[in-house]
């Protein structure tokens, strides 16, 4: 079971869904590949692929809250961390609909996973909000991190925190 | 000394309101997705983009029972504040997401919706239903959070701040869609009686026991000497 993805029913308001991508570490890894990525490729892509992100995001929100049935969300949620590593790793830049395509498939099982939990939330409003905002920072962190850091070393210390995000993927794959 | 006592009773209820009602992230984000809307325009158009957000507040007070109407048959609308909250954040963060161009010519629009929609949740949870206190707190408390972001948006850098608003309105969107959607996707919480039996005709319980004490009597060993009966002893 991926780790961002377990609420206690009765609990959640805005500190609730603000913490929780913070703390499921499986959630934080993709958000921040995400903003590392759209960094990494340059262009256009530092916005479109974060901003892409959120909005197809809540179409699988939605999904998981109407109670849409999605299998294997939590090997998408592994898969995605994998992917998105070793696209940084590797320094693939591919074209902006590719890029986008792929963040769009992984996006719904973010969503869905999430959206499933949220009715369980006391103050599903509130929770929303929270889970929106954190997930937004950390696609910002990734992209100041990326911006800022990525040409260190000729690029070497985003592929290489890349390889180490594709391995956290491999341990939520197998965890 | 009731004088007092009322204007002190009004005066906790529009604090109450401003707190809990004025100040809410559901109101709060969508000004702060338009005073960073204002940061992008031209001076002029900014403050246009506020007339036309009192303008909707006059606009959604003249067309509240309307709103409401229409709302009513909307799955979940009576529960969620009739769905303002998504839908002034879905029409702030496309406005922000958009290309220049498009959202030069929408932000007035968009400030108008968005301050009808104001307007209506305002005279929704006004608790004092005619204390003029209330809309003039919430225009006050609206007008001041679009001009504050607003005026720091102008500070940063014209091409980060543009692609940082961008992500926020897409924050803004997924917010509007994620709050819509789970008005009118989840299924209201129903509440079933408890079960219980028929009342009989007299009013008292049924059963062997009409007057059954309600716990079990037992007699302990020792109970029956201290009723005097001795044995002997070996």
């Amino acid at each position: 079971m991926a780790q961002a993805h377990i609420i206690q029913s009765g609990t959640g308001g805005f500190g609730s869904g603000f913490e929780h991508p913070l703390t499921g570490a499986d959630h934080f890894l993709a958000m921040f590949a995400v903003g590392l990525w759209g960094a990494q490729i340059g262009g256009r892509s530092i916005w479109t692929l974060p901003v892409a992100f959120p909005l197809i995001m809540v179409v699988g929100g939605i999904a998981g809250i109407a109670g849409v049935p999605l299998p294997g969300v939590e090997i998408g949620i592994a898969l995605s961390i994998i992917a998105l590593g070793l696209a940084i790793a590797c320094a693939w830049r591919p074209a902006e609909w590719v890029a986008l395509l792929m963040i769009a498939v992984f996006a719904i099982c973010h969503g869905h996973a999430h959206g499933a939990e949220l009715p369980n939330a006391a103050d599903p409003a509130d929770y929303a909000i929270g889970f929106v905002i954190a997930t937004g920072l950390i696609h910002l962190l990734g992209i100041g991190f990326g911006l800022l850091l990525g040409k260190a070393f000729g690029g070497r210390l985003s592929q290489g925190l890349g390889g180490l995000i594709a391995a956290g993927g491999v341990y939520y794959l197998v965890a | 000394m009731i004088g007092a006592l009322a204007t002190s009773s009004e005066t906790t209820q529009t604090s109450w309101w401003i707190l809990n009602s004025a100040l809410s992230p559901e109101r709060v984000l969508p000004l702060v997705g338009l005073g960073l809307a204002t940061a992008l325009v031209s001076l002029r158009l900014g403050v246009l983009t506020l007339v036309a957000l009192l303008l909707g507040e006059v606009v959604g007070t003249l067309l509240y029972d309307r709103f409401l109407d229409v709302m009513a048959g909307v799955r979940g609308a009576t529960t969620h504040a009739f769905l303002t909250a998504p839908f002034s954040m879905l029409i702030i963060g496309i406005v922000l997401v958009v290309s220049g161009r498009f959202r030069t010519c929408t932000i007035p629009a968009a400030a108008l919706l968005i301050g009808a929609l104001l307007a209506v949740v305002t005279k929704f949870t006004d608790p004092t239903l005619n204390d003029l206190r209330i809309p003039l707190s919430g225009t006050i408390i609206a007008l001041w959070i679009v001009v504050a972001v607003g005026l720091i948006g102008r500070i940063f850098p014209p091409a980060w701040y543009t692609i940082g608003t961008r992500i926020l309105g897409s924050w803004l969107v997924a917010i509007g869609l994620l709050l819509g959607g789970t008005a009118i996707a989840t299924k209201p919480p129903t509440t079933m009686p408890q079960p219980s039996g028929a009342a009989p005709a007299d009013g008292l319980p049924t059963g062997k026991y009409r007057y059954e004490p309600p716990v079990q009597q037992f007699t302990r060993p020792r109970d029956s000497l201290k009723q005097g009966e001795h044995k002997l002893m070996p």
